[in-house]
């Protein structure tokens, strides 16, 4: 595996390094720089995805997702707001489940993205009724919600941070896709890893995930439960 | 980018020092054209207001509007929401869809509540700023570029941004301003990466420090030898928000060559946020963009001039879910006197919340009253404590803290009792708990310093 760090302390213009982050992998972190560019690319994928879901102008959504995840989240944010979408933000962890309860019960969601199995437990354990407060919406759940959705009668949409990048698998199944103009993410051993394809901040070559997974007949991600 | 002043220029914007009464002049005309605008598209507001009998006609200055037009409050806001179903408080003055996103308040005492931000440009990714009025700042998520330029940020610089997302995307003012944020988050291992990332990048600001992550700091520098005053020297500003700095930690971050360099960022009655500029005498509440009042908060009358009341406000330039005359609870020392900094602006200091406040055995107690007694003994140095307030009366003060380590917690209890009483003149009841029982109580950046049990 082979990483090519940027010198962070190059000087540039903000559009070169328009914010630094930490990739978070399991067991390691590494610095990750995105551009201007990065983030404008992520933004038409996000757009993509979103069209997919079917979401739809001036109705409310929810996206979840962790304020040191900017770099990444960003991109969604930025789609939702060029489509018209009014999205309520709140944190991804238990301790920020009432927020997310709140939109959920004081709106009637298009979309709830980014729910996680901890927010999941936590509305479960203020008896809330998963069916009645997210059956009208399209669900976008990370792996370890997916489960407890289904069990409930939902079909969510599957989240699958990949490092840098989020792919993303409809209820049918099928494997998750990514944007393939950006990014190639590939089985090694049974490990998933990502490179970068496009002009990235941070280019990456065979970046390890930690995450076992194979990829499908038509390039999609499909991880080992 | 948008045009910036001159980089060695230290206001950003021309209004910050315009004299008083072309200042007031501004927020007069700004406050009636609101005052029309709310009650003709906020029902919440057209409703308290008719209660009160007042129509936006009856008022022409902001002496009147002070002396007559009704406070609201969030319990108002509350029960209009769920009589109504209406999830905006009856506050929003747009249709849905021109929101961009929604932030909300912390809930700390019911259902959060909402608050609306419209982006400026179609596409986010422009360091466009938010959409306000073409004659309002030139950005507010909250706080505005203003403050920032005034900590001394130029661009080409870096800024950590410990943030989180309720408030919308704050980093997007660093940008704004052509700083590079670097995003870390409140989990363990992040903090030993910030004082890597300092000695690499050389950030110029800090956002936003909390007693949580200050006691995460001191913790490095105690069991890895860290030398904070390398990790901090390129630093023009290290923001505290949420809550206020304690007396021994703010020697910490003294002794860590930072003493003229903490930044305290407060709320401005839910308009946005407040900071104080670099003379730190107060925080300054941009009158051009909010009117700041201060009343009585048992009597609700206006204070006028200087003192010490419950800060009221009213916002000038929010076209979404502007609030009129709204008391947060805030109880704060507000000054109108020119600053030594050359802005015209009111300033003023956060004291407390009148919710937090508590009357034990007669004597009026808060947070801050006894913080510094709890940061005196080491176990409990790093301040992390509650105040257990069932009621606003009561007969005994029983307070919550947090320890680190194994100490004797017989001794300790003994040491916060004395140094309590020191401080106020009240046996306290000490509940002792390890500290990530505390920390687990908040939400990582802000602890509520009362709690009912």
């Amino acid at each position: 595996m082979k990483v090519n760090d940027p010198d962070l302390r190059a000087p540039g213009e903000l559009a070169s390094r328009w914010a630094v982050c930490l990739l978070r992998l399991p067991g390691s972190t590494r610095t990750h720089t995105v551009s201007l560019r990065d983030i404008e690319a992520d933004t038409a994928w996000a757009r993509e995805v979103f069209s997919r879901m079917g979401l739809r102008r001036g109705e409310p959504a929810h996206l979840i997702g962790a304020g040191y995840d900017n770099a990444f989240l960003w991109p969604y944010e930025n789609a939702l707001m060029a489509l018209g979408v009014p999205f309520g933000v709140a944190e991804p962890v238990a301790i920020d489940a009432p927020r997310t309860d709140m939109f959920l019960r004081r709106f009637h969601l298009q979309a709830v993205i980014g729910l996680t199995g901890e927010l999941v437990d936590a509305l479960l354990g203020l008896q809330r009724d998963l069916r009645a407060l997210l059956g009208h919406s399209t669900v976008v759940a990370l792996p370890d919600a997916v489960a407890k959705l289904r069990a409930a009668g939902l079909a969510p949409w599957t989240l699958l941070p990949l490092g840098p990048l989020y792919a993303f698998e409809p209820p049918e199944g099928g494997g998750a896709d990514y944007d393939r103009s950006e990014w190639r993410v590939e089985s090694i051993g049974g490990e998933l890893c990502v490179s970068s394809v496009g002009p990235r901040a941070t280019p990456l070559e065979r970046l390890g995930l930690g995450v076992r997974g194979t990829i499908g007949p038509e390039g999609r991600v499909m991880i080992e439960p | 980018m948008m045009p910036l002043p001159p980089h060695d220029q230290r206001y950003f914007d021309p209004v910050e020092t315009l004299p008083r009464p072309e200042l007031l002049a501004l927020q007069q005309q700004r406050l009636l054209a609101m005052i029309a605008y709310a009650y003709e598209r906020s029902a919440f507001i057209r409703h308290q207001w008719d209660a009160a009998g007042l129509e936006p006609r009856d008022i022409t200055s902001t002496a009147e509007f002070c002396a007559r037009a009704p406070l609201i409050d969030k319990d108002q806001m509350r029960e209009w929401r769920d009589r109504h179903d209406d999830p905006f408080c009856g506050l929003l003055c747009t249709p849905v869809s021109e929101i961009s996103f929604m932030g909300s308040s912390s809930g700390t005492t019911g259902d959060p509540t909402i608050f609306s931000y419209r982006w400026g440009a179609s596409d986010g990714n422009l360091p466009a700023g938010p959409g306000l009025p073409a004659d309002g700042p030139a950005s507010y998520w909250g706080g505005t570029l203003r403050d920032w330029w005034e900590i001394g940020l130029r661009p080409g610089e870096y800024g950590i941004f410990f943030g989180l997302r309720m408030r919308g995307p704050m980093f997007r003012l660093l940008q704004q301003l052509g700083l590079t944020p670097v995003m870390l988050g409140y989990g363990p291992g992040d903090l030993e990466r910030f004082c890597g990332l300092s000695r690499e990048l050389r950030p110029t600001v800090f956002y936003a420090m909390t007693a949580f992550l200050g006691a995460g700091l001191q913790e490095l520098e105690r069991s890895k030898g860290i030398d904070m005053r390398d990790v901090f020297a390129s630093y023009k500003g290290i923001l505290f928000a949420g809550e206020p700095i304690g007396p021994k930690m703010r020697r910490t971050f003294e002794r860590w060559g930072l003493a003229d360099k903490l930044f305290n960022q407060t709320s401005f009655g839910d308009l946005g946020h407040a900071h104080d500029c670099r003379e730190h005498d107060g925080c300054h509440a941009w009158e051009d963009i909010g009117i700041a009042e201060i009343i009585d908060p048992v009597s609700g009358r206006t204070i006028a001039g200087d003192g010490r009341g419950e800060l009221v406000c009213t916002s000038l330039v929010n076209p979404l879910d502007p609030l009129l005359r709204y008391r947060g609870g805030d109880i704060v020392d507000m000054k109108r006197g020119r600053c030594e900094c050359g802005r015209t602006h009111a300033r003023f200091t956060p004291v407390g919340r009148s919710a937090d406040e508590m009357l034990v055995q007669g004597r009026s107690i808060l947070p801050m009253d006894v913080w510094g007694a709890i940061e005196d003994v080491p176990a409990t140095q790093h301040g992390l404590f509650q105040i257990v307030r069932p009621r606003r009366e009561m007969d005994t003060l029983k307070i919550r803290v947090g320890y680190a380590g194994s100490p004797d917690l017989n001794a300790v209890r003994d040491a916060l009792v004395d140094s309590v009483e020191a401080a106020v003149g009240l046996r306290a009841e000490i509940v002792l708990v390890p500290e990530e029982e505390i920390a687990r109580s908040g939400s990582r950046h802000k602890i509520p310093r009362t709690v009912k049990a």
